[in-house]
């Protein structure tokens, strides 16, 4: 939904930017509850994140930083999100990866090779390194990663259900 | 050769006709050499006897016939002497009565006389007429050798006419043929002239010939003799020349040998003491290599103790450089799928961004972004 008007946007540059601009808009409009043209700085990442864009926590942080006042008041205002999501969102930056490149990933943590993580692998890897997991982040991925039979996680089966979906 | 006899009747027959043929053939002899008339009448008597004489002849014939083949021979004779009698009595009739035909005449009534006087005395004594058979036979022969003769005459005389022709030829041809001789001879003598004239001149000019010849040989001969004798000289020059040389040369290599010895004297006397030198040096180097030697093995044992340590560390450090290699590999992933799965739990209301916690504005949202 979100890539279609980037797509027609090729076409026309103009009004690619202006389709941004209003999705921008109205993803900020959502979140901005005093309906002052701000946004609760914990709201960003889902902002961003709902703009179809995956960043890191890292990168999360450091577009943040980009955009917060001078004396941090909590709040971010529109006017400096805008350019600065326009640009991520034209650049195409922070953009989900491909399915391929996720199944690497997964290769990765599963050191032994063994097709699939075990529950304790998993929670392990996702709690403890990288940018830890809250709980309930973590129960949301075991939910809809988990064999509940046998306690694992066929990830490339995982990977690929959740790819479709995406498209 | 059955001997023809008669019987003794016959015989006395023919004895009887043949003693009157004797009988009047000798009268006729006895009248024969007289009178011109006298012959004419022996003439005719004698024409009478020889018609007699046929007539004994035929009645001979007559009797031999009866005789059959046996008495062919008679019969023969008896025709023969018939014939032979006609042509006589022709030959008399045609010439005229010659001293030589008379003579002839004479001598055959002779030898008919005697011949029949013959065989009269055989028939009258043996019955048969042997001597008459003989006698025509003789005759016969003779006759036949006179044929012979003449006819040999007659080619004889044919031939001396064709030798005669063949000689006139012959002669013309030769007569040709001097003829062409003679101009051969002086074709032949003008030819031989010319040759003489040839030779002469031929003569002269080879004469000549050798004589330049021999003088330009000579000519030759003086110049190469000068050229020779000028290259002797020259040879003889440079043998001189090169006899100079070699003695300077001898005597400059003398004298090189001789520096040559001295330095190779020198050198000999330097070379021992030099190897002497070398020798010693040689030895201090020996026992310095063995010492060095020494120190290299101590020094190889330390080297291979420290390589090992170097080894181990670089193996520790390529463990240590994988493992965080891993590690920030795995982290990156982590945070990858952690980056991953926090947007897309944003995105399809997952967890902590269910419809519990945006329950006013989910309407609100999901309509706008549907609207796009």
């Amino acid at each position: 939904m979100e890539t279609k008007p980037a797509d027609e946007g090729k076409e026309n540059a103009e009004s690619m930017l202006a389709d941004i601009q209003k999705k921008v808009s109205d993803a900020f409009d959502i979140f901005d509850h005093e309906s002052n043209k701000t946004v609760d700085v914990r709201e960003v990442g889902t902002i961003v994140r709902s703009l179809g864009c995956c960043p890191s926590e890292a990168e999360l942080h450091d577009m943040l930083a980009e955009i917060e006042e001078e004396e941090p008041t909590g709040y971010v205002r529109f006017e400096r999100f805008l350019p600065m999501m326009t640009r991520v969102l034209m650049e195409r930056r922070y953009k989900p990866q491909a399915e391929d490149i996720l199944l690497k990933a997964w290769h990765v943590l599963d050191t032994e090779i063994k097709g699939h993580l075990t529950q304790e692998e998993l929670t392990k890897y996702m709690t403890q390194e990288g940018e830890p997991f809250l709980q309930e982040e973590m129960e949301e991925m075991l939910s809809a990663a988990m064999d509940p039979d046998k306690g694992t996680i066929l990830y490339k089966d995982y990977a690929s259900i959740m790819a479709v979906e995406e498209a | 050769d059955i001997m023809p006899s008669l019987t003794s009747v016959e015989a006395i027959h023919s004895a009887t006709v043949f003693e009157d043929c004797v009988d009047q053939l000798s009268i006729l002899g006895q009248i024969m050499p007289v009178s011109y008339e006298e012959a004419k009448d022996a003439e005719e008597r004698f024409e009478q006897t020889m018609k007699q004489k046929q007539q004994v002849t035929g009645n001979t014939k007559s009797a031999v016939e009866r005789r059959g083949d046996l008495q062919s021979q008679g019969r023969k004779v008896g025709s023969e002497l018939k014939n032979n009698m006609h042509i006589f009595s022709r030959s008399l009739k045609q010439s005229p009565l010659t001293t030589d035909n008379m003579e002839k005449v004479q001598a055959d009534r002779a030898f008919a006389e005697r011949v029949l006087y013959g065989t009269l005395l055989e028939i009258s004594n043996s019955g048969s007429f042997q001597v008459l058979m003989d006698a025509v036979k003789n005759e016969k022969d003779k006759k036949a050798r006179l044929q012979e003769t003449i006819l040999k005459e007659e080619q004889g005389r044919k031939r001396v006419r064709a030798l005669q022709r063949q000689v006139v030829d012959v002669r013309r041809e030769k007569e040709v043929e001097i003829q062409q001789r003679n101009e051969m001879i002086a074709h032949l003598k003008d030819q031989l002239q010319e040759m003489k004239a040839k030779t002469n001149m031929e003569g002269k000019y080879i004469k000549k010939c050798a004589e330049v010849g021999v003088a330009q040989t000579q000519k030759k001969c003086i110049i190469m003799e000068k050229d020779n004798r000028s290259e002797i000289e020259s040879l003889k020059d440079k043998i001189d020349e090169e006899n100079r040389v070699n003695a300077e040369v001898e005597s400059y290599l003398l004298t090189h040998q001789e520096r040559l010895q001295k330095m190779m004297e020198h050198w000999m006397e330097k070379y021992d003491k030099d190897v002497e030198a070398k020798q010693k040096e040689l030895d201090i180097l020996k026992a310095s290599k063995a010492k060095d030697l020494e120190r290299l093995q101590e020094l190889t044992k330390m080297y291979a103790e420290y390589e090992q340590v170097v080894v181990e560390d670089r193996i520790d450090k390529e463990k240590a450089r994988r493992k965080a290699e891993m590690e920030a590999e795995e982290l990156k992933s982590a945070v990858r799928l952690q980056s991953w799965w926090r947007g897309t739990m944003v995105r399809k209301g997952l967890g902590p961004y269910s419809k519990k916690k945006k329950k006013g504005k989910k309407g609100k949202k999901s309509g706008k972004k549907k609207k796009k």
